[in-house]
């Protein structure tokens, strides 16, 4: 087999793929061909050192987040099996996807409230001191000095828990925020493949990624 | 842990540690009494406790003549 047929045979059980994925994986298995040529192996050579058009086809699929990869499987048998089975089932997997982004956005705010809650804490404490200050200017005024020197002491410890509270809450705010970011990458991996996974392609070994 | 940081919570010691000797001492001088803490203004019947101790003539100082016209406000720094 020689590359040209590899690659149109690749294609072909590609075709359940969108265009834009397909020549993207015909256009890398085509690198991979042409990089062992240029090592010296004949074109025959080259196509024969990669696992077979089919198995090849097989593991880009099973590279695929789960919903594509259904799909693609579902539309590789048949269009209308795929389509008939997205109407029918619409009952199913539209509450069920519904229900998904709901728990997903749900957490997701649940996140960035907890943050939220912390900066709010944060900020009460510390705008207790003025206020404490003038209830204890209150207190001078009225001539109850023990009264006074209590409420300035209570505005302090308070500014003390407020301005602790602020270092935690910077702190805090930047582990949510990447929480928050591992749950979008997290709620959004069966449906679309993250930037880390780009780094090889599927269906070739690592020995064959780094050749 | 960032100078920042650092910086930051050392101070918010300070200031705890020096609230909470301000609080000692506002609390002895009253002879131990919990009422030190408190404050309550009534402004229906014109009582203004603070600490413990009814002000005289509340509309004459300045804040407490202030709130005198938003209403009742009862406020326990401590309880």
């Amino acid at each position: 087999m020689n590359k040209q047929q590899y690659l149109t045979r690749l294609e072909s059980l590609l075709a359940c793929l969108p265009q834009e994925m397909r020549a993207e994986s015909i256009a890398f298995y085509a690198e991979m061909i042409d990089d062992r040529m240029e090592e010296g192996l004949t074109e025959e050579e080259a196509v024969a050192a990669l696992e077979t058009p089919g198995a090849a086809a097989e593991a880009i699929l099973d590279d695929l987040p789960a919903v594509p990869r259904a799909m693609a499987k579902t539309r590789r048998k048949s269009k209308a099996l795929l389509w008939t089975l997205l109407i029918v089932g619409a009952v199913v997997w539209v509450p069920l996807l519904i229900a998904f982004l709901a728990v997903a956005l749900c957490v997701y705010a649940c996140i960035w409230i907890l943050v939220a809650c912390l900066w709010i804490v944060s900020i009460a404490f510390v705008a207790a001191f003025p206020a404490s200050c003038a209830i204890a200017f209150m207190g001078v005024s009225a001539g109850v000095i023990p009264f006074a020197i209590a409420e300035a002491g209570v505005g302090l410890v308070c500014a003390g828990i407020g301005l602790a509270m602020i270092a935690v809450s910077i702190g805090a705010t930047k582990q949510l925020a990447r929480l928050s970011r591992a749950w979008v990458r997290k709620m959004a991996s069966p449906f679309v493949k993250s930037r880390n996974d780009h780094d090889t392609k599927p269906g070739v070994t690592t020995s064959h990624a780094i050749a | 842990m960032t100078t920042g940081k650092k910086v930051l919570l050392a101070v918010a010691a300070g200031m705890a540690a020096l609230g909470i000797v301000l609080m000692g001492v506002g609390f002895v001088m009253s002879g131990f009494d919990s009422a030190v803490f408190t404050m309550h203004v009534d402004t229906r019947e014109g009582i203004f406790v603070l600490g413990g101790h009814v002000v005289e003539n509340p509309s004459e100082l300045p804040f407490l003549g202030t709130i005198a016209n938003l209403g009742t406000i009862g406020y326990e720094s401590i309880r």
